[in-house]
């Protein structure tokens, strides 16, 4: 059964003093069961590395606590929490082996030589570092070098494993490797874990559960497929994904559906938000893969392509609507589907279940 | 920040001829005048009567060595004996004030580098006057003994090793001491493991040039020295003042050559120690 194991409660971070004050975490709640990996997503500055380090403990929460297991750390220094951290830049000691900077924890630890021997080796095997352990630093790839610094946090058996954007220097090929390798060793050793980015593809790939914070405070937690069909606001539909935002109005409400008045079109969407009324100006998020394009039709709302942009998988067009903005669409499999000039019009219709309305805020 | 983990390459441009030769011929220049002290010195010692007698003799040596003695010995005693205190000070004040934050850091630094914005002889006469008589922060008198030479070497020699060590450490990224300390390292043991092999050869080098300053001290050093404790630098300068020019010169060449020596003795093991640290400015 899984339980709350990581949980912040009110926690909140300022540095500076009077005037120059700036909150870096805003009074956040946040609980992380016991195996899952969740991630901290957001633009910089957002407070979520801010939000790592504290619970790591390399910062004193202004207010609030940080309870691991039931128990608060908040007066535990970082050397003594049952945390292990994974650097942005590797953080490996150059003047040590693969080896030894591996066995550094459990050497302060004082384990006896041939537990530190054995669970090096296990560990290695585990990360595919085999044959490596006399190598130093410098002599690795920087794919190998990350992997060290996942295994010298790893072979601590830590309670939390703490990620501060781990892969945010290596080469995008290898960053979407690495990350598939992070999450199969994560789930296999059932390592509760804490995983800081930006980057929204590395968020939903990873993780059990994504928290999307902006200006220190969380805007919203939930599964990566939760969070990009029902982002709660603007700000979230925006940054996890690429979204289109169109201004409607509520024409009418059913059941489970929400009919809207765009353009002097009419649109269908889901209905989630119980709160939004008849009348109510609304902000449509309209993924770009969820418009469909034609030959201008009667019914259909029209467009103008202002930019075509071929990808090979997919075809990108850049469509201005009639109330002046420009909308993104992405059309799969361009091969099957009629292709349109620059300033050709065109109808649009949207794939209405993937349609999400939100209030305006 | 060099000290990253991650490689960096540097490159060397070439430079235009009209820009490189100018410059080339000026720096000769200066080094043929630096040069030319030298040989003056060189030339002296084995002169009969500088400027008088220009005869080749051994006797300088002789006669400098009879009186010198001594002073060689408690110069060489001195130095070595401040050397690895202002060595091991220095970084660790340089640790503190670079990667620490307490009440009094900025005085710390502050003070640390005072002594290098004084003039030594007011260091020096500063330590006369302060430490002449008992007094309820000295009870007992430290003029004349080797106690108030060694601490105004270390005070004069810190500042030069803190910075290099601040300089050194600044170059180190602190996630590499945050790993240590996430690891379960205290940050004394995080300093001895990690931090202090990474700034060895800033140490060493901070180590060489403190004793090179110690040895070739003067200015503060004059008003400290006694008949029990003097300095070489002090002999040169009463060789001089009864006119034994020649007498100076030769115990000048022999302040070089220990100095030589000594700086030689630490490349050697700076070299050595150094093997495995040249992994911080990688070049893949």
């Amino acid at each position: 059964m899984k339980r709350a194991y990581l949980e912040l409660k009110q926690l909140t971070k300022s540095f500076g003093k009077g005037a120059d004050m700036v909150v870096a975490v805003d009074a956040i709640d946040l609980e992380v069961q016991e195996g899952d990996l969740v991630t901290l997503l957001g633009p910089s500055g957002c407070g979520k590395t801010t939000t790592l380090r504290m619970i790591a403990g390399f910062h004193t929460p202004t207010s609030g606590d940080v309870m691991i297991d039931g128990v608060s750390v908040n007066e535990i220094p970082p050397n003594k929490r049952p945390t292990a951290m994974v650097f942005q830049n590797y953080a490996l000691f150059p003047h040590m082996t693969v080896f030894e900077n591996i066995a550094y924890g459990l050497r302060i630890r004082r384990e006896s030589d041939e537990q530190v021997k054995e669970k090096v080796a296990r560990i290695m095997t585990l990360i595919g570092l085999e044959g490596l352990a006399d190598r130093q630093p410098r002599q690795l790839s920087g794919g190998q070098q990350q992997r060290v610094s996942l295994a010298r946090a790893m072979v601590m058996e830590p309670k939390v494993l703490l990620f501060d954007e781990p892969l945010s220097n290596l080469d995008a090929k290898l960053r979407v490797s690495t990350r598939l390798e992070i999450r199969k060793l994560q789930q296999r050793l059932g390592i509760t874990s804490v995983y800081v980015t930006h980057d929204q593809e590395e968020a939903m790939t990873l993780s059990d559960r994504v928290v999307i914070m902006d200006r220190g405070k969380i805007q919203q937690i939930g599964s990566p497929v939760e969070i990009y069909s029902h982002p709660v606001n603007r700000f979230v539909a925006g940054f996890m994904g690429k979204a289109n935002f169109l201004e409607a109005t509520v024409k009418g409400l059913e059941e489970t559906e929400i009919v809207l008045e765009y353009c002097t079109k009419t649109i269908q969407a889901p209905r989630w938000d119980k709160r939004i009324k008849e009348g109510d100006e609304v902000t449509v998020v309209v993924r770009p893969e969820s418009v469909f394009l034609e030959e201008s039709q009667e019914d259909l709302i029209e467009g103008t392509v202002v930019n075509s942009v071929y990808f090979g998988s997919q075809m990108l067009y850049e469509i201005e609507m009639p109330d002046g903005k420009v909308l993104q669409a992405e059309i799969a499999d361009p091969q099957d589907h009629p292709q349109f000039a620059k300033g050709h019009t065109v109808g649009l219709s949207f794939k209405s279940r993937s349609l999400h309305v939100l209030a305006k805020e | 920040m060099t000290v990253t983990g991650k490689p960096t390459s540097a490159t060397i441009k070439n430079l235009e001829w009209y820009i490189k030769y100018p410059i080339y011929a000026m720096c000769f220049l200066f080094a043929l005048i630096v040069l030319l002290f030298y040989g003056m010195v060189v030339w002296g010692s084995f002169q009969k009567l500088w400027g008088v007698d220009s005869t080749l003799t051994l006797r300088n040596y002789v006669q400098m060595w009879k009186i010198g003695k001594k002073y060689i010995k408690d110069s060489l005693l001195l130095s070595a004996i401040v050397t690895p205190i202002t060595g091991i000070l220095g970084m660790f004040i340089a640790y503190l004030i670079s990667r620490k934050q307490f009440i009094g850091r900025n005085l710390m630094e502050f003070s640390s580098m005072l002594t290098f914005a004084v003039p030594g002889t007011v260091v020096g006469i500063g330590y006369i006057l302060a430490f002449n008589n008992p007094s309820f922060l000295m009870p007992v008198t430290l003029t004349g003994t080797s106690i108030i030479i060694i601490t105004l070497l270390i005070f004069r020699n810190l500042p030069v090793g803190i910075r290099n060590g601040v300089a050194a450490i600044e170059q180190i990224d602190p996630s590499i001491e945050e790993a240590s300390i996430d690891l379960g390292a205290d940050s004394g043991t995080t300093f001895r493991k990690i931090t202090l092999p990474m700034i060895t050869p800033a140490f060493f080098s901070g180590l060489a040039n403190c004793f090179v300053r110690s040895m070739t001290a003067i200015s503060a050093i004059i008003f400290v020295v006694s008949g029990r404790w003097n300095f070489i630098t002090v002999a040169v300068l009463g060789f001089v003042d009864n006119s034994q020019y020649a007498q100076a010169a030769a115990m000048s060449l022999l302040l070089i050559a220990i100095v030589v020596l000594a700086l030689g003795l630490i490349q050697l093991i700076t070299n050595r120690l150094g093997k495995g640290m040249q992994s911080f400015s990688i070049i893949e």
